[in-house]
């Protein structure tokens, strides 16, 4: 290695442009009560995030009940007319667990977009996608969508861990073009995301990274629901520890703040 | 609460005396001054985080160290982005003007190598570390870094020979 002088050569330059003095950056005058606000700072988003995923639980919680409960007089008059006659079920199966002699016989009912609870700014109606091979079914609005930030990752790894837990909570967080996928899902009995968001992680960015999105993914969001929706989409990648098959890709976005699941391919 | 730790007066003292360092070993790694701060305000905010346990080792590696991984992971993440345009062919004829391009030339040829080449040649050639202990820092094998460090010097050897021969004629 010493012995090639070209190599030393090209070395002892390099260290020369390294040791350059323009590399060097002004010092912040008040970098201690700089750093000191960006962890203050750093603290409150967390806070925040955690106060606002229980209050997130509660409305949910609060609002899919006020919505699926339809009209018990009517239902108590003649159950089983009311149920044949429908297309959606009045309660999710995790709110029938006490009668279990009852089992759902349709999609149970999506929330009241519009609502407080609901706002049609965060859930506007979804579209359909402009190739039907695109994989996706429905594809979410571009209105308010957000390109991913810093703090993307972090509330994508929030919302796939409370995924598949509760159907209220499933389409709290989730796009309304992913919600007849969830709600079919918990007609079921259960979440088919289960798996999906159990299993580990292979990847996660945003869709436009150079690496680690197969081209496949990419292609079939662009052209299935437009630049837009792909530029704002971040993925993540399972992928089962033992098996070598690539699984499933989840996919996000961000509208108005608010970190929203709108499928899997 | 951040604001309150006991260790919160050497912490500041740490940051007055190692700041300009850390600006500059930002600027290297990332190549854009405003990346640079970035990434030193979040490595220091993590090492505030951790201040007592920090302090027991030496602080300026450990905050170093979250400085390179931070920027690899960051770089992994948004490895999309714009990155600069290619370096000239040629400096142009007056020697001050030359330099300024020597320096601009490699600041652009850096910016065009991937994160983990141009981190190992910066470790290595500015903070002058061993491959070992770029091997730690970096979490790889030592191979590792030669093979990264051999292949970043062939990326750069026309610009390097380029400004060698400069520099020599300048001299004369």
């Amino acid at each position: 290695m010493n012995g090639d002088p070209g190599r030393t050569n090209d070395e002892d330059r390099l260290r020369e442009l390294l040791g350059d003095p323009r590399w060097s950056l002004a010092p912040w005058p008040d970098a201690d009560s700089r750093v000191r606000r960006a962890a203050r700072r750093q603290q409150r988003v967390v806070a925040a995030a955690g106060a606002m995923a229980v209050v997130i639980a509660a409305l949910a919680g609060y609002a899919l009940s006020a919505a699926l409960r339809g009209s018990p007089a009517r239902e108590a008059a003649s159950p089983s007319s009311a149920r044949a006659g429908r297309t959606s079920h009045p309660a999710p199966s995790h709110s029938s667990r006490s009668r279990k002699s009852v089992p759902p016989t349709g999609l149970p009912s999506t929330p009241p977009v519009g609502s407080p609870a609901f706002p049609a700014s965060i859930y506007p109606a979804p579209e359909p996608p402009r190739l039907a091979t695109s994989g996706l079914t429905l594809c979410p609005s571009p209105a308010g969508l957000e390109d991913p930030g810093p703090y993307t990752a972090a509330a994508a790894r929030t919302v796939r861990r409370l995924l598949s837990r509760r159907l209220a909570r499933d389409l709290r967080i989730s796009d309304r073009s992913a919600w007849p996928y969830l709600a079919s899902s918990w007609k079921l009995g259960g979440s088919t995301l289960l798996t999906i968001t159990r299993t580990p992680v292979r990847f996660a960015g945003p869709l436009q990274a150079a690496t680690g999105v197969p081209a496949g993914l990419r292609r079939a969001v662009t052209s299935g629901c437009g630049a837009r929706v792909a530029r704002a989409t971040w993925v993540v990648s399972v992928q089962p520890a033992r098996t070598p098959a690539h699984l499933a890709d989840m996919l996000f976005v961000t509208r108005r703040g608010h970190m929203l699941f709108y499928g899997v391919i | 609460m951040v604001g309150s730790d006991p260790g919160s007066d050497s912490f500041g003292e740490f940051i007055a005396a190692a700041l300009p360092g850390l600006l500059r070993f930002g600027h290297l790694l990332t190549g854009d001054p405003r990346e640079a701060e970035d990434l030193v305000q979040e490595a220091l905010v993590r090492s505030l985080r951790r201040w007592r346990t920090v302090q027991a080792d030496d602080a300026g590696p450990y905050v170093r160290r979250a400085m390179v991984n931070t920027h690899i992971t960051r770089w992994r993440r948004w490895d999309a982005r714009v990155r600069l345009g290619n370096p000239p062919d040629r400096a142009a004829n007056d020697p001050a003007l030359a330099r300024a391009d020597d320096w601009d030339r490699l600041r652009r040829a850096l910016a065009q190598l991937p994160v983990r080449q141009r981190t190992v040649l910066v470790l290595r050639y500015y903070e002058d570390l061993p491959d070992a202990r770029i091997a730690q820092l970096m979490d790889c094998a030592p191979g590792t870094v030669r093979s990264q460090a051999a292949r970043a010097l062939a990326a750069l050897r026309p610009l390097l020979a380029g400004a060698l021969h400069e520099g020599a004629a300048r001299e004369r």
